[in-house]
């Protein structure tokens, strides 16, 4: 939902139009806005913001949970040119971003067949958007099972006479990483869908009309109307999923794979918990959450942009 | 966003698409697809949960494993503090969130721009890169390995979303309301509490179900936060993954049994759900 955040910030949020009072009123309004506002105010300023500064802070320390001493950028460097796995760490993390456009072509496919209000669509919702009440935990360890080998997927195969696909999928470092992105776009495949269902709900139906009137086909006003309409969607659901991958997947890992084997599946967000937790490096654990927290408003902003360029040559 | 349109988000296909093709065929083809897409989305799910009623996954039934769930594990105690944490943050993020979302949306006072949108950058911020410092933090206020601390994080971290949505709800109700009330004498407060309140049920419902998933399926900062003995379900299940005493179809039922207060809520809100992936989608 990030996507948003950006689109209304620069729309000015919490503006909009403003009531015309008095003055007496005007000045009552102020005072209980402030007085509703405060409480959650005051604590996404001390358990978020405040934070967020620390955390800043320590990423130019040595910090080991006690003593914290100046180091600079060195915990950046040693990070950037130290750190024996941190290609592939960042390869892991480009691989999460590749794999979603192929998550979400199928659930495109799936949202645009259950907008024709075939029989069957409202099971099918209910099905595809079931994964949304499953913790990272549960379609983990539910996922490990199917994919440990002679069990479900394995008697799967199996049984369509594909034997030589019946691998050891997380145990395997060139496996584990496919698998892991194909447990983590199944979870995310429903709210996708949902996503993409409402974006086709939400095109006038005039438009449709008048394209058909003035003769244009199925194919046509699929191309030209359509798809173009859904562009704001299309980024939501690569933000949401995005957004997910990069840091809310942790559970996913912790429970599948715990990063390996090797650092074949260890991806930012798990470093940091392996530098803070297991080495006790909050430092450079600080240094890797604020390098994390910039690629992802980097790659946020970018997609925003990119609508927002496409949107002006439409119109 | 209208409540009309609100229940359109709610999910219903566009009818107009529906009257594009309309050929007892081509009906036969999508739903067949449908099917099939749907078969395979779950037929992870079912297998794994069929195979924990079966010896070794593919013997003959047994109940074995679900009867060692109750017995290996203190999973009635992990329910419990699940239940307990989730249902105290779900009410500290609503009582905050609800109103500072109408007073972003309609009583615009100095300062609510900055505010609201440093609020709701605050979205953006990995949980990992903030746990380190706010660990310390409550460390040294003695709330780490509480409740009270574990329901503190959950608070501030739900708070943003949850402003962002109830804001952007408020936003969509029309600002006579709030002129009439003014004319027929109440206060500010009065017509937040009276008339805005029982209006904006609908997102209310909304944030909540988003806020009880969130902290009933997380893993990170109950791991870190609550005391070792008394954990949540997600984090007892973690952290028995790779346990080999444990077999592995014990810890699968205890998934499943986990995933079931969850369940009935996605069957009840499902509506509410669906409604608030994009109710901050604007035009």
């Amino acid at each position: 939902m990030a996507g948003d955040v950006l689109i209304e910030l620069s729309r000015g949020a919490g503006s909009g139009d403003g009531l015309q009072d008095t003055k007496d009123l005007h000045r009552g309004r102020q005072k209980v806005g402030v007085m509703l506002a405060l409480p959650a105010a005051v604590l996404v300023a001390g358990l978020v913001v405040f934070p967020i500064a620390e955390a800043t802070y320590y990423s130019f320390t040595s910090w080991n949970g006690q003593t914290a001493h100046f180091v600079g950028l060195s915990s950046y460097s040693q990070l950037l040119f130290h750190t024996t796995a941190i290609g592939q760490i960042f390869r892991n993390n480009l691989a999460v971003v590749l794999s979603i456009p192929v998550g979400l072509l199928f659930a495109l496919i799936a949202a645009f067949l259950t907008s024709l209000r075939v029989p069957g669509w409202r099971p099918f919702r209910f099905v595809v958007f079931l994964p949304v009440a499953l913790s990272w935990v549960v379609i983990g360890i539910i996922f490990s099972n199917f994919l440990t080998p002679g069990q479900g997927l394995d008697s799967l195969l199996g049984a369509l006479g594909l034997h030589r696909f019946a691998l050891d999928w997380l145990g395997n470092t060139h496996t584990a990483l496919p698998a892991l992105l194909a447990t983590f776009n199944w979870a995310l495949f429903g709210v996708n869908t949902v996503i993409f269902m409402t974006g086709l709900a939400s095109i006038p139906p005039e438009v449709v009309e008048a394209a058909r009137v003035d003769g244009a086909g199925f194919f046509r006003i699929l191309r030209h109307i359509v798809l173009p309409l859904l562009g704001r969607f299309v980024r939501l659901a690569f933000l949401v999923t995005m957004i997910s991958g990069f840091s809310g997947m942790f559970g996913l890992i912790y429970v599948m794979t715990a990063g390996g084997p090797g650092f074949s599946t260890t991806t930012l967000e798990f470093q940091i918990y392996q530098d803070a937790f297991t080495l006790g490096n909050f430092g450079q654990a600080a240094a890797l959450g604020i390098f994390l927290l910039l690629i992802m408003l980097a790659v946020t902003f970018a997609i925003n942009m990119i609508g927002r360029r496409r949107a002006a040559d439409l119109w | 966003m209208s409540s009309s349109t609100y229940e359109m988000l709610a999910g219903t296909p566009s009818p107009h698409l529906a009257r594009a093709r309309r050929r007892p065929g081509r009906h036969l083809v999508a739903s067949t697809t449908l099917v099939v897409i749907g078969a395979a989305l779950l037929y992870p799910l079912v297998d794994v949960v069929v195979a924990s009623f079966r010896a070794q996954g593919t013997g003959p039934f047994t109940l074995e494993y679900w009867r060692a769930v109750f017995r290996d594990v203190p999973v009635w105690h992990q329910l419990a503090m699940s239940a307990l944490v989730t249902a105290c943050s779900v009410a500290g993020v609503l009582v905050v969130s609800v109103p500072a979302g109408y007073a972003y949306a309609k009583l615009h006072f100095p300062g609510a721009r900055v505010v609201f949108g440093v609020t709701v950058a605050c979205m953006m911020i990995p949980v990992e890169s903030i746990v380190i410092p706010e660990y310390s933090n409550l460390a040294k206020v003695g709330l780490v390995g509480s409740v009270l601390g574990t329901v503190l994080v959950f608070v501030g971290l739900g708070i943003p979303l949850s402003v962002f949505l109830m804001a952007s709800y408020f936003k969509s109700l029309p600002d006579a309301l709030v002129e009439s009330g003014l004319v027929d004498g109440a206060g500010h407060v009065r017509i937040f509490r009276s008339v805005m309140l029982p209006l904006a049920i609908p997102a209310i419902v909304t944030i909540g179900v988003l806020q009880f998933l969130a902290v009933w399926n997380d893993l990170l900062i109950a791991l870190l936060f609550l005391p070792i003995q008394s954990q949540t379900i997600a984090v007892g299940l973690a952290s028995l993954q790779g346990n080999h005493i444990l077999n592995t179809y014990v810890l699968v039922a205890g998934s499943v049994l986990s995933a079931i207060p969850p369940m009935i809520v996605y069957m009840m809100f499902q509506r509410h759900l669906v409604a608030g992936l994009t109710i901050g989608v604007h035009r």
